[in-house]
C-alpha cells in the first residue's frame, strides 16, 4: 500500500487513526499502541503477505539479541560475539535479499561464465528497518540504549508512516514518545490539524509538481533506454527535470510521512530541509535525506576513524562511506558510482577548505549574495550531474546522457527557431547547431514550468518553516522564519478559510492520483 | 477542532460542487455518453477507430458510425474496435495508424479506467468520478468560477471555420514544430506492448472476417516537412504498411491528400476538411460512395 494510493488515503488511513484514537481512550493506551502495530503489519503485507514472516522474525530476533546483550556486561567476552552475531545476521539477511543477484551478475560479468540469477523479490523497506536495528544493537552494546517493553520495540520498528520509505528513526528520540502518546485534549486537535495540513502539502508536492517534472524526464530516460540519441537541448531538460522530479518527489513523501506520523502525536526526526538552496555539497549533505547522512555518520564513518587520521584518511574513508550509500539506496553499479561520485564531491569540497583556510561559514548566510549563489548553483549542478546515474537504468543509458549533455549527440533546435535566428542561423550551423523535430521541447510553457518549479525550491519557504509554529519535525527551531524571495511571511496557524481549502485540495489530489499517473515515490523501491 | 472540522466540511463541498458543475453543465455537452450508447447499440456495417484527428476528420453518415475520441490511445482504439466487432453485422473498420502512436507521452498514457467505463452499461452514481471527467476537474472549477464572476454573453453568431493557413508563416511553422517534436514516435516501436496488442487485434478482427483499412490521417504541409526529417516518422510509416501486407488489410496514407486550407491546426481538420476526408476514406477503404 503506497501512501499515495486512494485505498490508503481513503480506507486504511481513516479507519487505523478512529480505532487508534478510540482504543486509547476507551482502552488503554497499550491497546491504542497494540492496534497500531497490528495496523503497521497489515499495511506492509498488503504488499506481499509472505515478507511478513521476514520482518516479524526480524523484529523477534534483533529484540531478543538487544536483551542478550544488556543481560551482560560489556564490553565482555559475551556480548561483543552476540553484537557481531547480531549485526552479522541483519546484514547477511539484507545482503541476501538486495544483493544476491547483483553480486551473481557482478562475478557472471567479470569471469565470463553465466551464472543463474535467483528468483527473490526484494522485501519492501528492508533496507530501512535492518539499519535502525543495527544502529540499536550497536547502542545497547554500547549502553547507550535498552528497552524492555517488546510492543514499544515492535512499533518503534513498525509504525507505518516511517517503515516504508524513512526516515530512518533513533531509538532514542521515538521509544519515549511511543509510551506517552496523547489521546485526548486540545493537544489531540493541534495534531490532527498540523498532520492533516502536512499531508495535504506533501500530496501537492508528490501529484503536482514531482509529475508534472516526471512527464519531462521520463520521456528523455527512457528514449536514452531504447537506445535513442538524446541530443543537448532534451538531456538537459532531462536531467534538471528528474532533479526537480526526486527533490518533490522525496520532500512530498517527508512530509506526507511526518504528517501521518503527526496525526498519532508523533514527532518524526527531520530528514529533508531545502538540500538545493545548500552553497556546497557538504551542506547538501546536511540537508538530503538527513537521517541516512546521520546513520552513515555514527555507524560506519566515525567508526572508520572519521577525519581523525590526516586529510588521505579522511578522503578515503568519505569514498568508502558514500559508495556504501551509493549501494544501499540500489544494487547496481550505476548506485556505486553515484556514491563514489559524491565521495568526491565531498572530498573535493574539503580539500578545498583546507586550501583556502576556512570552512562552509564563508558559504553560509552571512556571505555575500553572490557568494551564495554561486555556490548554490554549483552544488545544484554538481547534484544534477550525479543524478544521471541516479536515474539511468544502465551505466550504458547514463553514458549516452552525458553524451548529451555535453552535446557529443549533436544539438539540435526546433525548427522555428530557424526563422527566428535570421542570419545567425547559418553561423550556428557551422557550430554543429542544426533544426529538427525535438520530442521534448514543450514549448513556453515548459520553460515557465521549469523557472517556477525552480523559484519555489530556491526562494520559496519549507514546510517546516511555514509550518513552524506548531514544531512540525523533532527539535525543530519553533523561531525559525518563512521566507518568499527573503520577505518574511505569516506562519502556517489552523483556520476554517485553510481548512476548507485544504479539504478541498486534498481531495482534489486524491482524485488526481485515481487517474493513475502518479507513480511510487521514488525512495520507495529501497 | 475548528479546522478538522472545516478540513472535512472543504471535502464535502469539493463533492458536492463537483458532482453539480458536471451533472449540470459538462455532461449534458459532453460528446462521451452519446459515443458509449452507440458504441453498445450500433448496428452499421463499417466503423472508424482513431484519436482527435478522426474524431475531427470524419463523420457519422448512414451505415458508418464514427468511435473515435480526442485523446484514445492505440489499446483504447484497438479494444474499441474488437468491441464493435462483436456486434455481429460489422463488415469493415477503420483503424488510426499514425506514427505519433508511439510518442512517448502516447505510450505513458495509462487510459484502463477509461475504458471500463466505456465498456460497462452501468453509470457511475458519482458523476464527477468518471475518468472521463475527474482528470478536467480543475478546468471545470476554473471555467465555472470564471463564468460565475464575470459572466460571458451568449454568442447569437456561429462560429466561422477555423483555418491553420490563415495564421502568419511564422506561426505556422512554430506551431508545427512543437506539435511534430512532441509527437516524434519512438525508436523502436515493434518492441512495445502497445505494438504486440495492435497486430494481435489486427489479426484477430481479420480472422473474423472484417475488413480492416490502416488509415495514416491527414497532416498540414508544414508539419509534414518537419516530421520527415525524424527518421522516426518514416520508420513508423513503413511499420504500419508492412503489417497490413502481413494481415492481409488494406493501408492507404492520406498524409498529405487535404489542401492546407482544411486544418484547423497543424493537424486536425476543420469541419469542411472533414467532410472531404469522409468521403474519401470511405470510398478508398471499402468501396463505398457518399
Amino acid at each position: 500500500m503506497l501512501f499515495n494510493s486512494p485505498e490508503f488515503l481513503l480506507l486504511f488511513l481513516p479507519i487505523v487513526l478512529v480505532g487508534f484514537y478510540v482504543l486509547n481512550r476507551s482502552a488503554n493506551a497499550r491497546a491504542g499502541s497494540g492496534f497500531l502495530v497490528l495496523a503497521s503489519l497489515f499495511f506492509y503485507g498488503w504488499w506481499e503477505p509472505v515478507y511478513l514472516v521476514l520482518i516479524i522474525a526480524s523484529i523477534v530476533f534483533n529484540f531478543a539479541m538487544a536483551r542478550a546483550i544488556a543481560a551482560r556486561p560489556h564490553p565482555s567476552r559475551i556480548a561483543k560475539p552476540l553484537l557481531v552475531i547480531g549485526v552479522a545476521a541483519n546484514l547477511g539477511a539484507l545482503g541476501f535479499f538486495k544483493y544476491a543477484n547483483f553480486f551473481i551478475d557482478t562475478v557472471s560479468a567479470f569471469s565470463g561464465t553465466s551464472f543463474d540469477s535467483l528468483t527473490i523479490i526484494l522485501p519492501l523497506a528492508i533496507s530501512f528497518y535492518t539499519f535502525q536495528q543495527i544502529a540499536f544493537l550497536v547502542d545497547v552494546y554500547r549502553n547507550k540504549a535498552d528497552e524492555t517493553d517488546f510492543l514499544t520495540y515492535c512499533l518503534f520498528v513498525t509504525f507505518f508512516p516511517q517503515l516504508i520509505a524513512g526516515p530512518i528513526v533513533h531509538h532514542g528520540e521515538m521509544m519515549g514518545q511511543f509510551k506517552k502518546i496523547a489521546s485526548r485534549g486540545a493537544e489531540v486537535w493541534d495534531n490532527l490539524a498540523v498532520g492533516l495540513a502536512i499531508i495535504t502539502l506533501g500530496l501537492f508536492k508528490k501529484v503536482i509538481l514531482a509529475e508534472k517534472m516526471a512527464f519531462w524526464s521520463d520521456r528523455v530516460f527512457n528514449t536514452a533506454q531504447m537506445g535513442g540519441h538524446v541530443t543537448f537541448i532534451d538531456a538537459w531538460v532531462g536531467v534538471i527535470c528528474f532533479t526537480l522530479q526526486i527533490y518533490f518527489d522525496f520532500s512530498g513523501y517527508s512530509d506526507m510521512a511526518i504528517g501521518l506520523a503527526r496525526l498519532f502525536g508523533i514527532r518524526l526526526p527531520l530528514n529533508f530541509a531545502s538540500p538545493y538552496k545548500a552553497t556546497n555539497i557538504v551542506d547538501f549533505w546536511r540537508r538530503w535525506h538527513m537521517t541516512l547522512s546521520r546513520f552513515l555518520r555514527d555507524y560506519i564513518y566515525f567508526p572508520l576513524g572519521g577525519n581523525r587520521k590526516g586529510r588521505v584518511h579522511r578522503y578515503v574513508n568519505l569514498m568508502i562511506v558514500m559508495g556504501l550509500g551509493g549501494l544501499w539506496h540500489g544494487a547496481g553499479w550505476p548506485f556505486v558510482i553515484w556514491g563514489f561520485l559524491h565521495g568526491v564531491y565531498l572530498s573535493l569540497n574539503h580539500f578545498w577548505w583546507a586550501i583556502i583556510g576556512h570552512g562552509d561559514e564563508h558559504e553560509g548566510r552571512r556571505a555575500s549574495f553572490v557568494r551564495r549563489g554561486l555556490g548554490i548553483t554549483f552544488t545544484f549542478l554538481a547534484v544534477a550531474l550525479a543524478w544521471v546515474l541516479f536515474r539511468a537504468q544502465t551505466l550504458a543509458d547514463a553514458i549516452n546522457i552525458y553524451k548529451g549533455l555535453f552535446a557529443f549527440n549533436g544539438i539540435i533546435l526546433p525548427t522555428h527557431y530557424q526563422s527566428a535566428m535570421g542570419g545567425f542561423a547559418d553561423t550556428a550551423g557551422h557550430f554543429g547547431i542544426t533544426f529538427g523535430a525535438l520530442p521534448l521541447y514543450g514549448g513556453g510553457m515548459q520553460i515557465l514550468w521549469i523557472i517556477g518549479v525552480l523559484m519555489i525550491v530556491w526562494f520559496f519557504p519549507s514546510t517546516q518553516e511555514l509550518m513552524s509554529r506548531f514544531e512540525p519535525a523533532l527539535d525543530y527551531d519553533k523561531k525559525r522564519p518563512a521566507r518568499i524571495f527573503g520577505i518574511v511571511i505569516p506562519k502556517w496557524r489552523p483556520s476554517a478559510v485553510l481548512g476548507i481549502l485544504s479539504g478541498g485540495l486534498s481531495l482534489f489530489l486524491v482524485i488526481e492520483l485515481l487517474q493513475g499517473q502518479s507513480g511510487e515515490f521514488i525512495y520507495f523501491q529501497f | 477542532m475548528g479546522f478538522v472540522v472545516t478540513f472535512i466540511l472543504g471535502i464535502t463541498v469539493f463533492i458536492v460542487g463537483s458532482e453539480l458543475i458536471v451533472r449540470t453543465i459538462v455532461a449534458p455537452k459532453s460528446d462521451f455518453d452519446a459515443l458509449r450508447d452507440r458504441l453498445h447499440t450500433s448496428q452499421a456495417a463499417y466503423g472508424a477507430f482513431a484519436d482527435s484527428r478522426g474524431a475531427n476528420g470524419l463523420r457519422t453518415r448512414s451505415g458508418f458510425d464514427n468511435f473515435s475520441m480526442a485523446g484514445d490511445n492505440l489499446i483504447t482504439i484497438i479494444e474499441k474496435a474488437k468491441f464493435f466487432a462483436r456486434s455481429g453485422t460489422t463488415k469493415g473498420i477503420i483503424l488510426q495508424a499514425d506514427p505519433h502512436h508511439f510518442a512517448s507521452y502516447r505510450l505513458n498514457r495509462d487510459q484502463l479506467r477509461l475504458r471500463d467505463d466505456l465498456f460497462s452499461r452501468d453509470t457511475a452514481w458519482l458523476q464527477f468520478m468518471r475518468p472521463v471527467y475527474r482528470q478536467y476537474l480543475l478546468e471545470y472549477w476554473q471555467a465555472f468560477i470564471q463564468r460565475t464572476v464575470s459572466p460571458a454573453p451568449i454568442e447569437s453568431v456561429p462560429h466561422p471555420v477555423t483555418r491553420f493557413s490563415s495564421l502568419s508563416p511564422a506561426e505556422i511553422r512554430k506551431a508545427a514544430s512543437i506539435r511534430a517534436g512532441l509527437q516524434t514516435p519512438i525508436a523502436t516501436i515493434e518492441n512495445t506492448t502497445f505494438a504486440h496488442a495492435y497486430e494481435t487485434a489486427i489479426h484477430g478482427i481479420r480472422q473474423a472476417g472484417i475488413k480492416v483499412c490502416l488509415v495514416t490521417f491527414p497532416v498540414s504541409t508544414v508539419y509534414r516537412e518537419i516530421s520527415r526529417t525524424e527518421p522516426a516518422y518514416d520508420h513508423a510509416l513503413r511499420y504500419y504498411k508492412a503489417l497490413a501486407q502481413q494481415e492481409d488489410a488494406l493501408y492507404v496514407d492520406f498524409s498529405s491528400l487535404i489542401d492546407d486550407s482544411l486544418f484547423s491546426d497543424p493537424d486536425h481538420l476543420n469541419t469542411e476538411g472533414a467532410q472531404a476526408l469522409t468521403d474519401t476514406a470511405l470510398k478508398n477503404c471499402f468501396g463505398l460512395n457518399g
